[in-house]
């Protein structure tokens, strides 16, 4: 089992299923500066600097208020796809106007890494960072390279985002999978957005006013033995299975993206029961991730 | 300080060879030519050469459409260093082994001819996004093998080899598994061919790491894993260490998307963090395997700040016989780190004849024999990442 501080919380999710708002983004940083930063770094972003200032109770008032960065943060982003729209267009580029005249620039933007290379840049941050693309338990994953970092005290707080955007085609290719596995089932809409945490090691939960995260993989006779609270939350497209093992978990939102368990865990948070908890399927097995507050 | 994690095993598939050893050898005693193969270039000739791995090896893999040519290139090099511990299924089966691949075209969404289907209002066979779905470099790893351990496909461009390599050792130390498959993967792709050919930093003709003439990069193809353990795993299989990772260092420039920061400083820092969580100094470093990719700014920067940290130290690139190989070139250079350590014998920069007057950087241009207890590795990437790995000799080796 592995504990981390939980410090502080930011979202860029949709309301209504629509892709998320990101003009907030335009508080923190010059409109000018941020022409060229795609959808998915805008979220990253933007959720990012939520978490910041969740952390530290302040306000963004305007352009001129200092983000309120911890000394020696590292970043993780995890994300089931990448930054699918920068690819795309890099495709379009090819595809309109010939591999000779495609985008240099769309390319270098399409790269996995960008997003989190751009956040650093952005709040000058030299500092560790990484990225994971999996379908693989996003989330739990990196919780796990965040809890690795922190208790190897390479870096003294982490900003961990889980982040995963909507294209047309990915809309396309969920549908028409669905339909080759002859599933005639109302289909859980695809979403996007992002979802971040500033983390702290285990004991500096003095700073917080979310307590710890305890995470640890299970087995699903596991999960099925463990005395599970009320508030217990899991992604829309894991319900089905966890209601065959006899496990009952709400979604917080009836959308689907790979990082799906990322909201959950904030709604998981944000209900206030102490204990309350976040399943995310992991292969086989599940991530189980739980809330203890603090008192 | 970091505790040292052990290396058992390790496997490579490159334009080198077909295996580790072989790769090994190439680089000691032979070359590789980069070839002009038309398929990477779209509607354009192909203006810079690429290093693949052989057609003859190729064509004795066993084909499954079902299979990126990534993972055709991941899962044999899986194969060897597993033959090497000489662990059974069922032995694997019972510690709980965790899989950490580095990779950059293997999770990318590189599928143009469905893409450009799909705009023009068709509805293309949807097996390439089936096979998509199904290889992610780090969960496939987890599947065909069993594993029940953590699953993480990290995609710091050309870092994630090293990265993943840092990011298996913390796994061991902080127990979150006994045994980590770790490295790195990447297939060639039309689509980063396109993108590097447009950034203007390809060569027209074989890369020159750290020459005076150098012209850019070639792009390669390649695969290597390490198998990490802990103590407690390498006592109850009863396995020898070829060399143990020791510390890792990674930091960001904070700086440009593309570009290294002017005075390497997140490369220093990397660097600097790896030897400290080392507990050593740049002094016990024996010899370095650079980045070296040929293009004119990573050598420029690089070269600096290797003669800063290490003035008289020895170092070598080896992406002259196996091109920039993107999320694999820190897998593959960590291997081969590994059987420098073990055999005593530097390989060297193929491609450098000369170095620029205002650089003091000079790789070794020939094989040396080379006495050293600890290495260093490193890799810059797009977003102005930056790692480092240190590896210690294991009690497994003959020099």
């Amino acid at each position: 089992m592995l504990r981390l501080a939980l410090l502080g919380i930011g979202t860029a999710l949709p309301e209504n299923g629509n892709a998320a708002d990101t003009s907030g983004l335009n508080k923190y940083f010059a409109p000018r500066r941020l022409r060229r930063v795609d959808h998915f770094t805008r979220m990253t972003m933007l959720a990012g600097c939520r978490a910041l200032h969740d952390a530290a109770g302040a306000k963004q008032e305007d352009l001129k208020t200092p983000l309120p960065l911890p000394d020696e943060t590292g970043i993780v982003i995890s994300t089931g796809y990448g930054p699918s729209q920068t690819i795309f267009e890099f495709l379009d580029s090819i595809i309109d106007h010939g591999a000779g005249c495609a985008s240099p620039l769309a390319f270098s933007h399409s790269v996995h890494n960008i997003p989190a290379a751009t956040m650093s840049v952005f709040l000058n941050n030299p500092r560790p960072y990484t990225t994971l693309c999996q379908l693989h338990a996003p989330l739990l994953s990196g919780l796990q390279t965040a809890a690795c970092w922190l208790n190897e005290e390479r870096v003294k707080k982490i900003l961990l985002g889980v982040v995963d955007e909507k294209t047309d085609l990915l809309e396309t290719n969920s549908r028409r999978l669905q339909e080759k596995k002859g599933n005639t089932a109302a289909q859980i809409p695809v979403g996007e957005g992002a979802c971040f945490f500033l983390l702290g090691p285990a004991g500096n939960e003095q700073d917080s006013k979310y307590g710890t995260l305890a995470f640890d993989t299970v087995t699903p006779q596991e999960l099925q033995k463990t005395e599970l609270p009320e508030s217990t939350f899991a992604p829309a497209h894991s319900l089905r299975k966890l209601s065959t093992l006899k496990i009952s978990a709400t979604a917080s939102r009836q959308s689907d993206m790979p990082g799906a368990a990322g909201a959950e865990l904030v709604a998981a948070v944000q209900s206030m029961d102490n204990g309350a908890c976040c399943i995310e399927q992991a292969g086989n097995n599940f991530g189980l991730i739980s809330v203890k507050q603090q008192g | 300080m970091d505790r040292p994690v052990s290396i058992c095993a390790c496997g490579c598939i490159c334009a080198a060879g077909k295996d580790s050893r072989s790769c090994y050898e190439t680089m000691l005693n032979g070359d590789v030519q980069p070839t002009f193969a038309p398929d990477f270039s779209y509607d354009q000739p192909m203006l810079s050469p690429v290093f693949t791995v052989t057609e003859e090896w190729r064509n004795k893999q066993d084909q499954n459409p079902l299979l990126t040519e990534t993972m055709q290139l991941l899962f044999p090099a899986v194969d060897e260093a597993l033959t090497q511990t000489g662990l059974t299924a069922k032995q694997l089966a019972t510690f709980k082994v965790g899989s950490c691949i580095g990779t950059s075209t293997g999770a990318s969404l590189n599928f143009k001819s469905f893409y450009q289907e799909w705009r023009e209002g068709g509805e293309p066979a949807l097996e390439v996004i089936e096979s998509y779905l199904h290889c992610n470099p780090a969960a496939a790893v987890a599947e065909k093998y069993a594993l029940k351990g953590p699953v993480q496909t990290v995609t710091n461009a050309c870092s994630s080899g090293t990265d993943a390599v840092g990011i298996a050792a913390s796994w061991i130390r902080q127990g979150l598994c006994d045994l980590v498959i770790a490295g790195g993967a990447d297939a060639l792709s039309g689509i980063s061919y396109t993108g590097f050919s447009r950034l203007m930093i390809t060569s027209p003709e074989k890369c020159r790491p750290f020459d005076k003439d150098r012209q850019g990069l070639n792009l390669g193809e390649g695969a290597a894993v390490l198998i990490l353990a802990g103590e407690e795993a390498m006592q109850n299989l009863k396995l020898g260490s070829m060399a143990e990772v020791m510390g890792y260092g990674t930091c960001c420039d904070a700086h440009h998307l593309t570009a290294p920061h002017p005075e390497g400083t997140g490369l220093k820092q990397a660097i600097t963090q790896s030897l400290e969580r080392s507990g050593i100094t740049a002094g016990e470093i024996g010899f370095i395997n650079v980045h070296g990719t040929g293009t004119e700014n990573n050598d420029r920067i690089e070269g600096q700040v290797i003669h800063e940290l290490f003035p008289a130290t020895p170092f070598t690139g080896t992406k002259g016989f196996t091109g920039h190989t993107l999320g694999a070139a820190g897998a593959i250079e960590a291997v081969m780190t590994v059987m420098v350590l073990q055999s005593g014998q530097l390989m060297p920069t193929r491609g450098f004849h000369e170095a620029a007057p205002e650089s003091q950087a000079v790789p070794v241009t020939e094989k040396t024999a080379i006495k050293a207890q600890y290495a260093l590795s490193d890799s810059l990437a797009f977003g102005g990442n930056n790692s480092a790995l240190v590896f210690r000799k294991g009690a497994k080796c003959s020099a």
